[in-house]
């Protein structure tokens, strides 16, 4: 579906929102401690735009990712940020009796790795880019981002390990 | 280079209760936070439809009302404050011009507003120097009334609430007043000489003379 400029059909807009919403907000937690009106605002401006991009998927990701990253840079808020996600039960994901994996455990596992592993890893498993999108957004080759992912995931599974143990024993 | 996509996660944990999950794949069930939809809504200027699926597109013509929507909403608090502050001000303001007194070359104080009579008595009338009969109509009723009638009198008239000095009648002029044992209320003072002529005083005197 290609939308000419703001004549764009009428379930685009619901869908995009729908799909890309939740990836795009826990992308855009990975750099700012406000990252639903990162996603709120990339939204609007996507909407304002005419024409309205060829691709508003990789558009998206471009937008939310320069302006968590602009969020980020005001150092006061970011330590603050850092010091919320130190003292405070934190937990990216949606409570669910369903799921595997408990979402704190996986927020913590996540928070443990460095920025440049943690964006790959929530850009690969919570909004499904290959690792040619991905290469090109964080200005990286694939190879890098591919090898990053795998030792991004090594690491996270082994804190899920020491978690889990942890919580079996506990 | 293309790396193929997707490809197999080749880690694996096992996790639960002997099951082999995929660290992979059990992450990925975890679904993220997302944003609040219905504010996102509002902020763009859809209608209630957007939430069924049915969204309304944003034409090129509405962008501007997007923007002021979205603007308006974060200052509707602040400015709603602000705005009773300036409302609440400007009112006293205009109570304040339409009482206040300023002296005239005589130094005599005048008081600005017209309906108050040279006596300093409080008129219904206008006086010599008020507007046309039809601006006056056009005045409440209730200002008059609140108006400084006591030309001695220099606190500053704001419309009863902090001029009420003004309001009351200093003691002097008040005559003594008692209250007699039935209730009732008489002066105090000796009643004034009643005009009766001399004759007839005398001939009370002897009435009473005679019935004591």
């Amino acid at each position: 579906m290609q939308p000419e400029g703001n004549s764009t059909p009428r379930f685009e807009y619901s869908n995009l929102v729908r799909d890309l919403g939740p990836g795009l907000t826990l992308l855009a937690r990975q750099w700012c401690d406000v990252p639903e009106d990162v996603v709120q605002d990339a939204f609007l401006k996507l909407f304002r735009q005419t024409p309205f991009p060829e691709n508003p998927r990789a558009w998206m990701f471009k937008v939310v990712r320069r302006d968590a990253l602009n969020a980020a840079r005001s150092q006061s808020r970011r330590k603050k940020h850092e010091q919320i996600s130190r003292d405070e039960r934190t937990n990216w994901f949606c409570d669910s009796i369903d799921e595997s994996l408990d979402g704190e455990l996986a927020t913590r596992a996540l928070m443990s790795q460095p920025v440049p592993i943690r964006e790959i890893l929530v850009l690969r498993l919570w909004n499904e880019l290959s690792f040619d999108e991905i290469a090109e957004l964080a200005g990286i080759s694939p190879r890098t981002a591919s090898r990053r992912y795998q030792s991004g995931l090594q690491a996270v599974r082994s804190q899920l390990n020491i978690k889990l143990e942890e919580f079996t024993r506990g | 280079m293309t790396i193929p996509d997707p490809s197999p996660d080749p880690i694996e944990n096992k996790m639960g209760d002997g099951g082999q999950t995929s660290v992979e794949n059990s992450l990925r069930s975890l679904k993220p936070k997302g944003i609040d939809s219905d504010q996102l809504v509002y902020r763009a200027g859809f209608q209630d439809g957007f939430r069924h699926g049915q969204a309304t597109p944003i034409d090129s013509s509405s962008g501007h009302c997007v923007e002021v929507q979205s603007r308006s909403r974060r200052l509707s608090g602040g400015s709603a404050v602000v705005g009773g502050m300036v409302g609440a001000l400007a009112a006293s303001l205009v109570m304040l011009m339409s009482t206040y007194n300023s002296r005239d070359d005589t130094g005599e104080i005048r008081i600005a507003d017209p309906w108050v009579a040279p006596d300093g008595e409080t008129s219904i009338l206008p006086s010599v120097d008020s507007p046309s009969p039809a601006e006056s109509q056009t005045k409440p009723a209730a200002v008059r009334s609140l108006v400084v009638t006591d030309p001695v009198d220099q606190t500053l008239p704001l419309g009863g609430v902090l001029g009420t000095r003004s309001l009351y009648r200093s003691p002097e002029d008040d005559p003594l007043r008692s209250v007699s044992v039935n209730g009732g209320e008489r002066s105090a003072e000796t009643p004034p000489p009643a005009n009766v002529s001399l004759p007839l005083r005398r001939a009370l005197l002897r009435e009473v003379e005679r019935s004591s």
